[in-house]
């Protein structure tokens, strides 16, 4: 009899192993709540609490640098944290029970320049130019090795930029020895040629110019004249072949071609990676796949990372009486973390829920939580 | 009675009469009097004397109730002490006997009518909330009128002041903005900017530029920063408003009025900026209400899936509220609002209230339509002139045969979006108040999958709204 109970229970325990064995390694868990902090949960929260106008420029031991656009007669402004302080200014999310409410207060400009947008008192240390934007659009530019006024109608005038226009500008790229400028002219009609690129040596020497859409920038990279100033701008592969330029453009420097990111893919915030289907109108649920830009690139099908998404199991989770999903979207994309919108229809009329979904692919395991911050926008 | 009143018992009541007289005196509410009379007719002890001379009520439901809680104990404390004393005798004469008896009798019948007294109180103090709901809206109107008003004359700007070309999206019932958001990404144009007024109170601000060829949704901290923009400081783009209702299910009036005040504080209540509304589902009959309370204001309304008839499921709904609970509904959500129409409210714990169910299952929108055609017949020839534009969505089904003897093929269009008609949408019962009345197939796939939850996303209408605001632009 005990013979017999001891052979039932071990067939019983090998076919638990084999069950749990044969189990999907790449399903998703799915957990309601906040994640636990890592280093790219900060990631995220050092591009969530960057406003429209700011630009992250650069990391100095453990310190980050952005500056701050000029609009209209203002100066371009520099500020800085340290990643102890960014952690520190979101670390009360952890244990908020309103975390929708509490990011909504932490993203106020009063609160941000508060507690985490320290100035930057000596730019000098960091190679930064002091910019000032005084009427009729005169530049006022100071570098460590020289100073200049530059006239920028007269300078622009072939892209039809005018002393009345209104504009926004801002610094894109630094470095030891150049630095880019990126103007918005809204006063420009055709919105296509309205984004301008100003690239100068900090000796003030040498200046460059070109109108930011595909077609012009491509013109530009292929008459060679930006070539001394890709330094300036990060290499996002391994081959060190690939450079993103101004968050959106990819150089590829072997050929002199940009990379064209297809409508329905998503690029990383760092330019590192692609997210194939990211960017599609409804994300569809199911194997979510991401390539290295070498290899998307050169058009090959290999993916680095891939995870599962299913949209009934995160209804189930959150029990939702719901009718599948109305938007599905991805809305932070960086090198190990994705934020996803997802508001879910209800069953005869109206929305059953909203939640976004969090998954931190630096971790073991994939783990997606799922919490209500509110965000259905794109993050830059 | 059966029973003698004792003397200790008609001590207790003598100062009760006394008291509630000089109560009632103070009250000075018909009801309370009525009620309290009828009480007396029971207790059978003095008389309720107090007359109903004055001009002002003035009563706390709270303090009479706990009044008459401090009658009971003394009749329950009187029985008790009665209890004690007879308890202590040895040998209780008849006399005795018969005095305790008559005590505990009285007390318990007394006890009964004041509770039953207390049970009065309750219903008439909820009857004076539910007419003050009622009347609290038509006031809170006027009071933003005034304010409308003061702010038109003496000038006073707001945050938004010299916008001309404003869009307002509302959604309808068991909803949240987010549907209207995502289609107002896709329809807004280069310049424009898109604000977000949250359920909660938090406001959204976003931007719309063209980077890189890209049409780009920039979110802008806060109105401080917004105000740095250059979308904001031209102004040549339009405003587009996502509306999200206070309370989902929140009647038509509510939102109405709520929207008012909200677009005032704005600086958007004046001549020279014109609203164009947009509605799905019973935001359409909410756009349709603020048009009417404020016309002088509003340029357009294009709505889609909106009930302007009754409606059958909102009446289901209605009437078997624990079945709409079961599938996630909550008809049951309400505002402070109450109707002047009986017909449509419901109760909640003895509460009276009015909300978009109450509403949908007991009034066409006619109904208020017309009482506004014989009330302002200016009011409604500026209606007549506005561009009202209600949408419908419908499905197609297979074609099935049941006959024996051929095979049907194809598909055929079904007459509603499987929740509401597409005469209903199409606001036929509202006559020529209705401009165009365009038609647009959705997705879905029957009852347990509407269409009527596909239409805010749905491409064609998205197309609309670019369309109807690109054509409504001064």
């Amino acid at each position: 009899m005990l013979k017999k109970q001891i052979i039932i229970l071990s067939l019983f325990l090998i076919i638990m192993l084999l069950t749990a064995g044969c189990k999907d390694q790449s399903s998703t868990v799915y957990e309601k709540g906040f994640p636990k902090d890592s280093p790219a949960l900060m990631e995220f929260m050092k591009y969530y609490f960057t406003d429209y106008n700011d630009k992250y420029l650069l990391r100095n031991d453990h310190t980050n640098v952005f500056s701050r656009g000029a609009n209209g007669q203002q100066d371009i402004q520099f500020y800085q944290y340290t990643d102890a302080q960014l952690k520190d200014y979101y670390q009360p999310l952890m244990k908020e029970k309103n975390q929708k409410k509490l990011l909504h207060d932490l993203k106020q400009s009063e609160s941000l320049e508060k507690s985490l947008h320290h100035s930057v008192k000596n730019i000098e240390k960091y190679d930064l130019p002091s910019i000032k934007m005084k009427p009729d659009l005169q530049l006022n530019i100071k570098t460590k090795e020289n100073e200049k006024k530059l006239d920028l109608p007269s300078l622009l005038r072939e892209y039809g930029v005018k002393k009345t226009d209104e504009t926004e500008i801002n610094i894109e790229a630094v470095n030891q020895k150049s630095f880019a400028l990126f103007i918005q002219d809204y006063s420009i009609e055709d919105p296509v040629n309205r984004t301008i690129g100003i690239f100068l040596t900090n000796d003030l020497q040498h200046i460059e110019t070109t109108i930011l859409n595909k077609d012009k920038l491509q013109q530009s990279v292929s008459s060679g004249k930006l070539k001394r100033f890709y330094d300036l701008f990060p290499k996002i592969a391994s081959s060190e072949r690939y450079l993103l330029l101004f968050d959106h453009m990819i150089v590829d420097q072997k050929t002199n071609q940009l990379i064209d990111i297809k409508k329905e893919d998503y690029l990383s915030i760092d330019g590192k990676y692609v997210y194939v289907n990211g960017a599609k109108d409804k994300l569809a649920d199911g194997t979510q796949r991401i390539q290295t830009i070498e290899d998307y690139a050169e058009g090959k099908e290999k993916y680095d990372k891939q995870f599962d998404i299913d949209y009934q199991a995160i209804a189930k989770e959150l029990g939702l009486k719901e009718n599948g999903p109305s938007i599905a979207k991805v809305n932070y994309f960086g090198e190990d973390f994705v934020v996803l919108s997802l508001n879910y229809r209800g069953k005869l009329v109206g929305s059953a829920g909203f939640t976004n979904v969090m998954i931190d692919l630096s971790k073991k395991g994939n783990t997606a939580n799922l919490v209500d911050l509110g965000i259905q926008s794109k993050i830059k | 009675m059966l029973y003698y009143r004792e003397q200790e018992v008609k001590n207790i009541l003598k100062s009760h009469v006394s008291k509630a007289n000089s109560i009632l005196a103070l009250a000075q509410s018909n009801r309370f009097l009525e009620a309290f009379k009828t009480s007396w007719e029971t207790v059978q002890y003095g008389s309720i004397s107090s007359s109903l001379t004055g001009s002002v009520m003035a009563f706390d439901s709270t303090e009479l109730k706990s009044e008459v809680d401090m009658w009971i104990r003394d009749l329950k404390a009187c029985k008790q002490q009665a209890e004690n004393k007879f308890r202590s005798l040895e040998k209780p004469t008849y006399e005795e006997e018969r005095k305790y008896a008559n005590i505990v009798s009285d007390v318990t019948v007394l006890v009964d009518t004041y509770q039953d007294l207390k049970g009065k109180i309750d219903e008439i103090d909820q009857d004076f909330k539910n007419a003050v709901r009622v009347y609290r809206a038509p006031m809170r109107e006027a009071l933003t009128d005034i304010s409308i008003l003061y702010h038109s004359v003496n000038h006073v700007k707001g945050n938004f002041t010299g916008f001309k070309n404003v869009s307002v999206y509302v959604h309808g019932i068991e909803d949240t903005g987010n549907g209207f958001f995502e289609s107002v990404k896709e329809a807004a144009k280069d310049g424009d900017i898109i604000l977000r007024v949250n359920r909660d109170g938090s406001k959204e601000y976003y931007r719309v530029t063209i980077l890189n060829d890209e049409k780009m949704i920039e979110q802008v901290s806060d109105f401080k920063k917004l105000q740095d923009t250059a979308q904001y400081k031209n102004k040549t783009g339009r405003l587009h408003i996502i509306y999200e209702t206070e309370q989902k299910n929140e009647h038509r009036q509510e939102t109405s009025d709520d929207l008012a005040e909200k677009l005032n504080e704005m600086g958007l209540m004046n001549e020279n900026t014109k609203i164009d509304m947009f509605g799905h589902s019973y935001g359409g009959r909410r756009s349709l209400q603020f048009a009417m309370d404020y016309p002088d204001h509003v340029r357009s309304i294009t709505s889609i899936g909106t009930p302007y008839d009754t409606n059958y499921l909102s009446t289901m709904a209605n009437n078997v509220r624990w079945a709409a609970e079961k599938i996630g509904q909550d008809p049951k959500d309400t505002s402070d609002y109450l109707d002047f129409n009986e017909k449509n409210r419901n109760t909640k714990d003895g509460m009276e209230y009015s909300n978009a169910y109450t509403d949908m299952a007991s009034e066409p929108m006619t109904e208020d339509i017309h009482h506004l055609k014989s009330a302002n017949p200016e009011v409604y020839q500026k209606l007549l002139k506005m561009d009202i534009t209600a949408a419908a969505g419908y499905r197609m089904e297979d074609t099935v045969s049941f006959s024996p003897y051929y095979t049907a093929s194809g598909k055929h269009k079904i007459s509603s979006d499987d929740t509401v008609s597409v005469e209903s949408q199409n606001g036929e019962i509202l006559g020529n108040l209705i401009d165009k009345k365009p038609q647009i197939e959705v997705e879905g796939s029957g009852v347990t999958n509407p269409g009527h939850i596909y239409e805010v996303e749905d491409e064609e209408f998205i197309h609309l709204i670019e369309e109807t605001n690109e054509k409504q632009r001064q």
